[in-house]
């Protein structure tokens, strides 16, 4: 059990998203950076369905109200428990009465916190993630405040070595210096757009602003100009849709996207690369290089390899000849 | 583990570097090695420093500090906290964390990126501080 | 020969557009076709927009082709859904703090308030599609004399039951939200509610009829 001593705005339980009622105009949500997410979870032997803390902007901090294990994964934050650095990945112990600090990020936007089976929250509608605009799910609909008790789902640990672990894996690793490479698929509009404005879109970097949010990132660049006008009827959106409002400024729908719009459509972030935009802040440059099915369909594939090579990873050193309890 | 060839090796950098006693801790253990007074008497003007051993708590390979884990990188003479991660050793792409045993600064040549270790091999020194 | 297209809006979305007027006949349309759609293989949601349609996926498809022909093959078949759906009589208080923006509509229309009113309140809209926000209906059936802009200047946050609108589309929010429509009066009705089966109050094809209770200037 975890008590918030101090959090910033915003701060939800989230797992990987509510689908299923799309239908009725209610978004995902879930993790902006499911890649942490799980990392944090599978460090704990939780599963995929586990849902974990996520925490914008930082500092935070927390009390251990009993002796458990928890793991943290995501942006670089400055992690300390009882005083003592912690890897940006870590899983391990921490006793009755430490500390868990997350002082100012230096590289990410975001951290999960994890705890033994999940955050024990009530699943709605098929998911424990906080549905923000509609305020339910999570902890009691809403963003953390301090104060607020998060208990584990099992109140077992996981076999951690007693100084902890933590993983690494390329595939996982933050981007260097701020530079989000993103793949996307040309979207409906796409063809419509000047030629100069495709070729711009496709090789140059767009800033990350201040704008931004679970619902998502507008971005700041070269201006897109479209050779066509014209209302559109609205139709269906996801997260990863890269939206050309009439300024000429791409704007990104993220978590809680909402599930229609109107804007133009020039591409479409594929799937296995949204995480990235979890982790992006002002200050960071997204470039969009342009794929297809067939390498969006690898993508996905490579990246549920990793997590299962992780996975994999973690339970062979669990193996008893190996133990190091 | 550690072995008798560990404290041979260890008990060698003590005389060659007139330290009066070292001690060793492990998870779940704890070795306390002492110059005999005879010996000790030789650097009579050493200083009494504890020195305490990092052990490598896994068999793996050895990743440093401030690669991808967001922490800074790991120099000789670095101020660390008890409990504080100075290294890896990997297991793939698992990372068993070498933490300090105790508080103070980091002396002597750190391991050198991707060697092979065994659980118990002692991999940093730190001088505790006073 | 079908003017369609089917392109992608996430690495397992995608949204089938075929040409045809803005009408309540070809919204049903899509309304069947969403229908049949969603019982296909490796469909996760079969959603319809205005007179267009989503399909959420279950796997990232390796080329479009087949879905696209299966999807004109229906279109082509024309197989409609008329539904006469439920009819939900909302309460609503025009204009006064619920409706900020009625004075400004009777202004851009030429329209007194007491005509926007009646205006507003004469049909029975029909639902074409629900979506945006959890619950959010989008209306057809606005009389195109209350036609008007969007604000230039969008209110950031708008309480959910609040009734707005914009070029020619009507709708009550569900939740709170920002909005750029004018806003002319505000309704006590859960549009969305997770502990309800199902959460939706209302689906494509049933109805809204806005009854006054209240005008405000």
């Amino acid at each position: 059990m975890i008590r918030v001593i101090s959090i910033p705005p915003l701060a939800t339980v989230q797992d990987l998203g509510r689908d299923g009622h799309w239908f009725e105009g209610l978004g995902r949500a879930g993790a902006m950076d499911p890649v942490s997410h799980r990392i944090a979870n599978i460090l704990l032997g939780n599963s995929t369905s586990a849902a974990t803390v996520e925490i914008p902007l930082t500092p935070a901090r927390f009390r251990f109200e009993t002796t458990q294990a928890f793991a943290i994964a995501g942006a670089v934050c400055g992690a300390k428990l009882d005083g003592r650095k912690l890897p940006r990945v870590f899983a391990g112990m921490a006793k009755a009465g430490d500390e868990l600090e997350f002082g100012p990020i230096s590289a990410g936007a975001r951290v999960y916190l994890a705890l033994p089976g999940g955050i024990d929250v009530p699943t709605v509608l098929g998911s424990r993630s906080t549905q923000l605009r509609e305020a339910f799910g999570g902890h009691e609909g809403r963003v953390l405040n301090p104060g607020d008790l998060l208990n584990p789902v099992t109140h077992s640990d996981p076999a951690l070595p007693p100084s902890g672990l933590s993983l690494d894996l390329p595939e996982f690793r933050l981007p260097k210096e701020g530079e989000i490479h993103l793949r996307a698929l040309p979207s409906t509009e796409h063809d419509t757009f000047d030629p100069d404005a495709l070729q711009k879109f496709w090789s140059e970097p767009f800033d990350v602003t201040r704008q931004n949010d679970r619902q998502g990132h507008r971005l700041s660049g070269p201006e897109l100009t479209r050779t066509s006008t014209g209302e559109l009827r609205s139709h269906g959106i996801v997260p990863g849709i890269v939206q050309v409002p009439s300024g000429g400024q791409p704007i990104i729908q993220l978590a809680d996207s909402a599930t229609m719009g109107g804007y133009p459509k020039i591409a479409a972030v594929i799937e296995p690369d949204l995480w990235r935009m979890g982790q992006a802040r002002p200050g960071d440059t997204i470039c969009f290089h342009k794929v297809g099915f067939a390498e969006a369909a690898r993508a996905t594939d490579d990246q549920e390899a990793a997590f299962a090579q992780a996975k994999q990873a973690l339970a062979n050193v669990r193996e008893p000849e190996l133990s190091w309890a | 583990m550690l072995t008798l060839e560990h404290m041979n090796e260890l008990a060698g950098t003590m005389i060659a570097n007139g330290i009066a006693s070292l001690e060793v801790k492990g998870n779940d253990y704890a070795l306390r090695l002492e110059r005999s007074p005879d010996a000790a008497s030789i650097t009579a003007d050493a200083p009494g420093l504890d020195l305490m051993t990092a052990l490598s708590p896994a068999d793996g390979v050895f990743h440093p500090r401030g690669e991808a884990d967001g922490l800074p990188v790991l120099h000789s003479g670095a101020q660390v906290v008890e409990g504080e991660p100075l290294g890896y050793i990997g297991i793939g792409p698992v990372r068993f964390l070498c933490v300090s045993p105790t508080s103070g600064q980091v002396i002597g040549t750190l391991p050198v990126k991707g060697i092979t270790v065994s659980a118990g091999d002692p991999l940093f020194t730190v001088e505790p501080r006073s | 020969m079908v003017n369609s297209s089917l392109t992608p809006i996430g690495s397992r979305a995608v949204l089938y557009q075929a040409e045809c007027p803005f009408d309540l006949e070809h919204q049903r349309r899509f309304w069947a076709m969403a229908d049949t759609a969603a019982e296909w293989a490796g469909v996760r949601e079969a959603v319809p927009g205005m007179t267009n349609l989503t399909l959420l996926l279950d796997r990232v498809p390796l080329e479009l082709d087949d879905l696209s022909d299966r999807l004109d093959a229906l279109w082509r078949s024309g197989v409609s859904k008329p539904v006469e759906g439920k009819l939900l009589k909302v309460d609503i208080c025009y204009g006064g703090k619920g409706g900020p923006h009625l004075g400004d509509v009777a202004e851009m229309t030429g329209l007194s308030i007491d005509e926007v009113v009646q205006l507003h309140s004469a049909p029975d809209y029909t639902v074409y599609a629900v979506g945006s926000h959890a619950g959010y209906c989008y209306l057809g059936g606005l009389d195109p004399r209350l036609e008007t802009p969007r604000r230039k200047v969008p209110l950031t946050r708008l309480p959910g039951g609040s009734l707005s609108l914009a070029g020619l589309q009507t709708g009550v929010s569900a939740s709170a939200g920002p909005s750029g429509w004018n806003t002319i009066g505000s309704a006590d009705v859960r549009f969305f509610d997770p502990f309800r089966t199902p959460a939706s109050l209302l689906k494509p094809g049933d109805r809204i009829r806005f009854c006054p209770v209240k005008v405000a200037a």
